[in-house]
């Protein structure tokens, strides 16, 4: 397997939180099932898709909706921090991988993250996202990927990832053509 | 011989009485606040089970941390508890008295070697402690003191049964006395003495990875004010070392210490660590611990610059903004 | 792994129906995914994949219960099936003997692929009063207004390019087909699609997510949706852009419908609709000349006091700028061989004496209600009055409590009812004040067929996992009530008998069409043109009265209604009610959704919640600023029906005179009223009209409002009246 980058397109996300639902799908994360409704459950998501209020000038409307989860970085400084060596790169992939076993839970990564994106399981351990690496494997398209109905999230190796910034850029710059 | 009489009769009942009496009400404060301890990671009754087994065989998962240290220490324990309890003199005094009592004794070749290492071990600790300037500013007199108490008795013990100090006057007459004295000292302090973790203040970055760890909830961190003070709840913890363990900096310790007035208030904190906060630039909130950020920033990350004084709110808001300006 | 099976399934969590492959291990639902070979792709939402929370929840229903105590109390018996339904079907024969049959209602929730058995029962029980609901405020007055106009009941876009061209402009009228495909056209296909278009019209209130997308962008005022689809077709028609070869080959009473746009000249629009002349002017000159177009229309057009005329002036669109059958614009599909599922239900409708049609309640002022139905407001008005004709309702999913105007009046309506049972899965506020309460299996425990919306495609819902308790599927229980109480429409020995039935056109069993998955007529099965062929009239038409597309109906005429579009200002505006607007300054819209809520429904999946635990109203910032109001504040949103709170969400992308409410939120963990009253938006709502008159509709989506925080501790209780 190539090495793998991701790519979630504010231009299309449709904050539908299909992404959201998926990945807690994919990795049963909590809040779980109880008797009674709990008024305000809390687990852990790896996924955030924020809203960007809307900017409107003449017929445009601007609003993108960012979703925001471990981007993968190359030269990740959460590795770089964590005292316990428990963040790592896949040699394969390059993705980054949580060591369970190892994280203490200083938080040191989301200290140093510039996307804020770690996110902590309710034992205060380091839960990121994995780009469903199992499934990578198997041939498959990432949880998130492959439920997205507006095809606001894309996993290809770094070079078409760049490729495709690029190109939208153009078009966007271009204007006019739809994306 | 009034006075010999005193420290063998009524100050010996005292001082065992006094040691019985310190261990069963550690021991029931203990039980008191385990059992009702609101923040075991896992509570139930299975895990307070396992916090006294833990309480009870201290092999402290810190082990791996200071192999060579660790081994020193048990040796020392070992020592601390064979020699006095399977001496061949204190049988000999046991069977003597009106309980009768009697055992199976230690060689006087074993309890001479075992004295020896233990005062070996002593010398080392006192001397690392008075040496090394990291640990010595940590410690207090009374940890000193603490270790001459728990040695004395050892020193003196050896003396008197080799006679090694009968040429000097007033130690050859008394060195008997000094013995029991100390011995008795030693019982006294036993009920005083506690096991605490402490948070190297040099080494120590507020990261609050101990907390996390820390099976019971005896270690407890609350951010109030500018600062994060961490808290401690002494009879609360089993002395499993699971903090020393975690410790990214090897700023937790675990180590005994003498408190008095500790022993009858089973259920108070104290604060035993205090850092200061680091403040977001942007939004002037509080965030992370500042030793740490401080470390985060040493360790040369070039592209932190621009957003690391940020918290991670901040962080987040102006990448939202960076992508509403780029994707325009 | 042991026991890993791989089962596909079709997601029904919405209108939608989305490919779904399961994965079962050892009797246990482990995974959803997306079917990538199915006609989505692959993509789901949020909706269908917290399904696996959905059937573990402990709190869904497992046995038949019966009341023990008053109706509401809360005191239930569980008792066997066999009773509860002896219960029902019981009764059911009691007031026919009494009442005659149109003492019944029989009625259901949103669709779910089930509507088939609802109107087969009601038609086998031979009730003019076939059902009540929210059929006439969501999808009913579009599907009339196409029938009046086309002579068939929907139009679809052509987002597929199966003629070989994709539309070019595409208009998204009050309809966020992101969040949900709840008219069963998926959001999937209109992203492609969206890649080969040249313009996307949205025309929406608020910037919802797709406007980035939008060239442009027509901010109505809610409610009055007709009067610009009237101001673009008067800029078209003056300007002759529209299709000549089809209007004047096609179409019927262009002329009348010219001289009606004239009375809605842009500027006249502009006060209208708020929408600046220009914009208008622009849209209609994209819509006409970048053809083929399609729009996609929302439900927010049917709860509406004019809703027919909102529909059927966007139809009147579509004709003349010749969107109708051509590739890429709107299409009526053509059925596989199975044909249409829904016939199941209405072949037997001659069942129904005509007279009992003529006595359905309402149906004297509506003629254009759903198919045999009856008009839910006045049934509710009856009924609390005491005078109603209507004695028994069984409904089958939903919850009127929440879905129907004026949520008091609805409760005191049902519980004056004689007799009220109801089929769902958890004990949902109509449970509560029931009879008997009959516990439904999910979607991924049942097996059924499911027709698609737009048609082209019928597919096998098949079984993953057995119910939890006792829970029955839906076709099991229509099919239980219906050969008890009238066993002469409901001949069969096992549900799989009445699936093979379901099926018989394409000679094909259930067995088989389950393992098959699916029959669809796509690609080059899909005939464009058909008004050109024999398909609907020989000789070529549309099979209306006069074979052609009515813009001037004569189905309305006939009934005594406008048979041109108009506009009608909603029934509570600045400009219909001067006098309200004074105490109430804010314009109210109870349109605000949640992609990942239908209804009320998954609100107590842990998931769900944890994404949204409280209900957002949607208020400008410099409105929120004049009222003191900040981001997450608690407010109180007040008409003169009542007032809900709900937490404050800053949302710049619309007129800072609009307030924006969600629409439903149901607090799971709470008990009675405090359960349904402090967020619902349809305490909001009037039932009190004015109503569209062919369709009934009652206005819920232009109402006027104030606002103010919620002081600390002000969140007082709330109770039923």
């Amino acid at each position: 397997m190539t090495r793998k980058s991701v790519f979630r397109d504010p231009a299309q996300c449709m904050n539908c939180k299909t992404c959201i639902i998926a990945c807690k799908l994919k990795h049963m994360f909590p809040p779980h099932n109880t008797t009674g409704a709990a008024a305000d459950p809390k687990g852990v998501n790896l996924i955030q898709v924020y809203h960007v209020d809307p900017e409107i000038s003449g017929d445009n409307v601007h609003q993108p909706f960012v979703s925001i989860a471990c981007m993968h970085c190359e030269d990740a400084p959460c590795i770089k921090v964590c005292p316990s060596s428990a963040i790592l790169k896949d040699s394969e992939t390059h993705i980054t991988l949580v060591d369970q076993e190892r994280c203490i839970g200083c938080k040191a990564c989301l200290w140093v993250c510039p996307y804020g994106a770690p996110s902590f399981n309710e034992d205060g351990k380091l839960v990121l996202c994995d780009l469903c690496i199992d499934r990578l494997r198997e041939g498959k398209k990432t949880a998130c990927e492959a439920a997205c109905p507006a095809s606001a999230i894309y996993v290809a190796s770094p070079e078409e990832i760049s490729e495709l910034r690029a190109r939208k850029a153009v078009e966007r710059i271009a204007g006019g053509k739809m994306e | 011989m009034a006075f010999i009489s005193f420290i063998e009769g009524p100050l010996l009942w005292f001082s065992f009485l006094f040691f019985a009496a310190g261990i069963v009400t550690r021991f029931i404060f203990f039980s008191f606040v385990i059992i009702k301890s609101s923040k075991p990671r896992n509570p139930g009754w299975s895990n307070t089970l396992v916090s006294f087994l833990r309480l009870f065989l201290p092999f402290h998962m810190a082990v791996i941390k200071k192999p060579v240290y660790a081994a020193l220490r048990y040796l020392f324990h070992i020592c601390l508890f064979v020699v006095p309890i399977w001496l061949a003199g204190h049988i000999a005094l046991w069977e003597e008295s009106r309980f009768d009592w009697t055992w199976g004794t230690l060689s006087d070749e074993w309890a001479d070697w075992m004295t020896l290492l233990f005062l070996f071990i002593a010398a080392y600790l006192f001397i690392r402690r008075v040496i090394l300037s990291g640990i010595r500013t940590e410690s207090k007199k009374e940890d000193l003191l603490l270790i001459i108490i728990t040695a004395l008795p050892f020193l003196t013990g050896y003396f008197y049964a080799h006679g090694t100090l009968d040429s000097i006057a007033f130690l050859g007459d008394n060195i008997g006395t000094i013995h029991i004295l100390s011995g008795e000292l030693m019982l006294i302090m036993v009920a005083f003495l506690f096991c605490r973790t402490r948070l190297n203040r040099e080494m120590c970055t507020g990261c609050a990875a101990c907390e996390l760890s820390c099976p019971t909830g005896t270690l407890e961190f609350r951010d109030e004010g500018r600062n994060r003070i961490f808290s401690y709840l002494l009879y609360q913890c089993i002395s499993c070392g699971a903090c020393v363990n975690t410790c990214p900096e090897k700023a937790a310790e675990l180590r005994h210490e003498i408190d008095i007035l500790r022993l009858f208030r089973p259920t108070s904190r104290e604060t035993i660590r205090s850092v200061e906060l680091k403040e977001c630039e942007q939004c002037n909130g509080l965030y992370a611990p500042g030793p740490l950020m401080r470390k985060i920033e040493n360790v040369g990350l070039k592209i932190t610059d621009d957003y690391i004084q940020f918290c991670p709110k901040c962080r987040r808001s102006n990448y939202l903004e960076r992508i509403r300006v780029s994707t325009r | 792994m042991g026991d890993k099976q791989f089962i596909k399934s079709v997601c029904k969590a919405c209108h939608g129906g989305c490919g779904v492959i399961i994965t079962v291990e050892n009797g246990v639902v482990t995974y959803l995914e997306g079917d990538p070979e199915s006609i989505t792709r692959g993509t789901m939402c949020a909706k269908g994949l917290a399904s696996i929370q959905h059937i573990n929840h402990p709190d869904r229903l497992k046995y038949p219960f019966k009341r023990a105590g008053e109706r509401g109390e809360g005191k239930w018996e569980r008792v066997s099936w066999d009773e509860a339904l002896e219960t029902i079907t019981g009764k059911m024969k009691e007031l026919i003997e009494k009442h005659g049959p149109n003492a019944i209602c029989n009625s259901q929730g949103t669709g779910r692929g089930y509507n088939r058995y609802t109107v087969r029962l009601g038609n086998s029980i031979g009730t003019g009063n076939r059902g009540i609901g929210s059929s006439h405020i969501c999808y009913f007055p579009r599907l009339r207004a196409f029938e009046a106009t086309f002579g068939f009941n929907r139009l679809y876009c052509d987002y597929h390019g199966w003629g070989g061209e994709y539309p070019k402009t595409q208009i998204s009228w009050g309809k966020q087909i992101e969040y949900s495909s709840s008219d069963g056209e998926m959001a999937v296909w209109f992203f492609e699609a969206l890649k080969h278009a040249k313009n996307l019209i949205l025309v929406d209130p608020r910037a919802t997510s797709i406007a980035n997308k939008a060239n442009l962008w027509l901010q109505i005022r809610p409610g009055t949706d007709a009067a610009l689809a009237l101001g673009m077709m008067n800029v078209i028609i003056n300007e002759n852009l529209h299709d000549r070869e089809f209007v004047a080959n096609w179409t019927h009473g262009f002329d009348k419908l010219k001289e009606r746009v004239q009375e809605y000249p842009p500027a006249k629009v502009e006060e209208i609709t708020w929408i600046p002349k220009e914009k208008i002017v622009k849209a209609a000159r994209m819509f006409a000349i970048d053809t083929p177009g399609v729009i996609q229309t929302g439900e927010s057009l049917d709860a509406s006091n004019n809703s027919t005329s909102n529909g059927r002036s966007i139809m009147c669109l579509m004709a003349i700028t010749g969107n109708v059958e051509r590739p890429g614009s709107m299409m009526n599909w053509i059925h596989p061989a199975c044909g249409p599922m829904a016939a199941f239900g209405f072949e037997i409708f001659d069942n129904i004496k005509p007279e009992n049609i003529e006595k359905a309640i309402g149906s004297d002022k509506h003629r254009f209600l759903d198919y045999g139905r009856c008009h839910t407001e006045t049934v509710l008005r009856q009924l609390r009055e005491g005078n109603c004709d209507l004695k028994m309702l069984h409904q089958h999913g939903g919850n009127f409590l929440f879905s129907l105007a004026n949520t008091q009046n609805v409760r005191k309506a049902l519980l004056n009812l004689e007799f009220l049972s109801v089929a769902d899965q958890f004990m949902s506020a109509m449970c509560e004040i029931a009879d008997v309460v009959l516990p439904v299996a999910h979607w991924l425990e049942e097996e059924d067929l499911w027709n698609t919306h737009p048609g082209f495609c019928t597919r096998a819902v098949n079984k993953a996992i057995d119910p939890p308790g006792e829970a029955w599927t839906t076709p099991k229980i229509y099919f239980e009530i219906g050969r008890r109480v009238a066993p002469k429409f409901w001949p069969w020995n096992s549900v799989e008998e009445m699936l093979d039935y379901q099926l018989r056109k394409a000679d094909i069993t259930w067995k088989e069409f389950s393992k098959l998955g699916h029959l669809s007529t796509t690609g080059k099965d899909q005939k464009y043109y058909k008004h050109k062929t024999d398909y609907w009239v020989k000789g070529g038409g549309f099979p209306t009265a006069t074979g052609k597309v009515e813009l001037y109906s004569t189905a309305l005429e006939k009934a005594g209604y406008d048979p041109l579009p108009s506009h009608i200002e909603p029934g509570e505006s600045y400009y219909s009610t001067p006098e309200v607007a004074k105490e109430y300054p804010l314009l109210l819209s109870t349109g605000g959704r949640i992609p990942y809520h239908f209804h009320t429904q998954y609100t107590n999946l842990p998931w769900i919640r944890e994404l949204q635990p409280y209900p957002l109203v949607q208020i400008h910032p410099d409105t929120a600023k004049e009222y003191g109001i900040e981001e997450g504040d608690w407010v109180w949103i007040e008409t003169k029906r009542g007032r809900i709170r709900q937490k404050a969400k800053m949302f710049s992308g619309m007129d800072p005179r609009l307030v924006v409410v969600q629409a439903s939120f149901c607090y799971w963990e709470k008990q009675g009223p405090e359960r349904v009253l402090p967020s619902n938006a349809n305490v909001l709502t009037s039932d009190d009209g004015p109503f569209d008159g062919p369709a009934g509709s009652v206005n819920m989506r232009a109402l006027l409002c104030k606002i103010y925080k919620m002081e600390e501790g002000d969140d007082t209780q709330v109770s039923f009246s």
